[in-house]
């Protein structure tokens, strides 16, 4: 019987939270960049933001990042824009702290949704196995189902 | 009207010229003239194309691909999510209609794997496992993820990696593999002889990753399949975000990160080619969707 600790119960449920909360990523520029009114390279320029300036990530629209910052509000290219948790080292700022704290627990914990890990060695020691192959049949989707699947959803009609 | 005769005649020149083909091989062709023309650069393409269907006929791909898909699902297993797996290959054949191999024989699934990862096999074969599933929003993003494999598939990229590596050493030997028309001549010592080679040969190769080339290659393609079928490429930018920002400490990603360039090299190559695209303004993410069917 394995006992709980309730500290990584605790911070198991925060980073469950954060992770829902989507119109808030924060991130940074990765290079000096300028902030839109708009989504859109020829809207009014808000102003210039250095490379690293933080950033919240809202929504999206094409390539386009609605951001808050401290030198207002607007929008930047996506491409220049990096999510925070990439850059940051560990303990530099609250999220990646406890992004840092949930790894540590995920490998002392059974996950429901699956196996933990597949690695290299897994693979250079797997054995063939047909008969899993076999399963893969049932799921299998003509072209013509496809086809009306993606007219269901908006989609155009798939050209080759 | 003498244009007209001047085309006549060059038509049939041409026709004699090719018919004449026919009947010699590339190798008596080279240094040849026939009407003043060189055949040596059509001998060459001849050869070409000679070798190129000689080394990936399409049943031979898919033994190679079942045998590669059967060592992967030894190593780790389809998800139960049933829902999930029909989504993912309703998701994935229709991604296909837009690639450069709607023909083939296509199959998606989930691997019950906390692992982000994605894989793919010769002759139709996609696998996603659902630690990449669930860190995903939309459809677009889903797509992104699978056109990525669909490309190693069309481009060839792991038959490629086997060749060019010589793994397929004893298989190649044999001459003709398991399921082709030769295989009468072959004895079940054989059959299982090539079966064998072609299982360690998948090991080696998924452990060590395709080149970081193919992996460039199958992201531009990504973006271009995607875009195609309808759905906005940059979901797929987001997905490559999503895995710079996940540390390339954590556990899940260790194999990823061993296989691949990094996220953040891919973000820069990205970013060029979809400088250079078109893309319509009625593109698609279809989060309901997605929610409904993989949430």
């Amino acid at each position: 019987m394995k006992q709980i600790n309730p500290t990584r119960f605790l911070l198991g449920g925060l980073l469950l939270s954060s992770t829902l909360t989507v119109m808030a990523d924060p991130g940074q520029t990765t290079v000096a960049t300028e902030l839109k009114s708009s989504p859109d390279a020829s809207g009014s320029t808000v102003s210039q933001l250095p490379a690293g300036q933080t950033l919240q990530i809202g929504e999206r629209k094409g390539a386009w990042y609605q951001v808050k910052t401290s030198q207002g509000d607007g929008w930047v290219r996506m491409l220049n824009v990096r999510l925070q948790s990439g850059t940051a080292k560990s303990g530099d700022s609250t999220l990646s702290g406890l992004a840092a704290l949930g790894q540590a627990t995920r490998s002392n914990t059974t996950v429901a949704t699956g196996v933990r890990g597949l690695s290299r060695k897994d693979l250079q020691q797997a054995q063939e196995d047909p008969a899993e192959v076999a399963k893969l049949n049932q799921y299998q989707v003509s072209a013509d189902e496809a086809r009306k699947f993606g007219q269901a959803g908006g989609l155009p009609a798939p050209r080759n | 009207m003498k244009n007209l005769f001047a085309f006549k005649y060059s038509t049939i020149k041409i026709a004699a010229i090719f018919s004449s083909i026919f009947l010699l091989s590339c190798a008596e062709m080279r240094g040849m003239n026939v009407g003043g023309y060189d055949l040596t650069p059509l001998a060459d393409a001849g050869d070409k194309l000679a070798k190129s269907t000689a080394e990936t006929p399409v049943q031979e791909e898919e033994t190679i691909g079942q045998h590669m898909a059967g060592t992967l699902l030894g190593a780790s297993k389809l998800s139960k999510a049933q829902q999930q797996q029909r989504y993912v290959n309703r998701v994935g054949r229709l991604l296909t209609l837009s690639s450069s191999r709607p023909q083939l024989d296509w199959r998606f699934g989930v691997l019950a794997d906390d692992d982000v990862n994605a894989f793919a096999a010769p002759g139709g074969y996609v696998f996603v496992t659902s630690g990449l599933l669930n860190m995903l929003d939309n459809e677009a993003q889903l797509a992104g993820v699978l056109s990525h494999e669909i490309a190693h598939v069309t481009h060839k990229d792991y038959l490629n990696a086997m060749r060019s590596n010589n793994l397929l050493g004893a298989a190649l030997d044999v001459g003709t593999f398991v399921g082709s028309a030769a295989t009468q001549g072959q004895t079940s010592a054989q059959q299982r002889e090539i079966a064998q080679s072609i299982v360690n040969a998948s090991k080696e190769v998924y452990a060590r990753g395709l080149d970081k080339s193919d992996e460039y290659a199958a992201d531009k393609a990504a973006l271009e399949t995607m875009t195609k079928a309808g759905y906005d490429p940059y979901a797929y930018v987001v997905v490559m975000q999503k895995l710079e920002a996940r540390s390339a400490k954590d556990s899940a990603m260790a194999l990823l990160m061993q296989t691949h360039p990094s996220p953040t090299d891919r973000l820069e190559a990205m970013g060029t080619s979809l400088d250079t695209m078109k893309i319509p303004d009625n593109v698609l993410t279809l989060d309901k969707r997605f929610s409904q069917s993989i949430h």
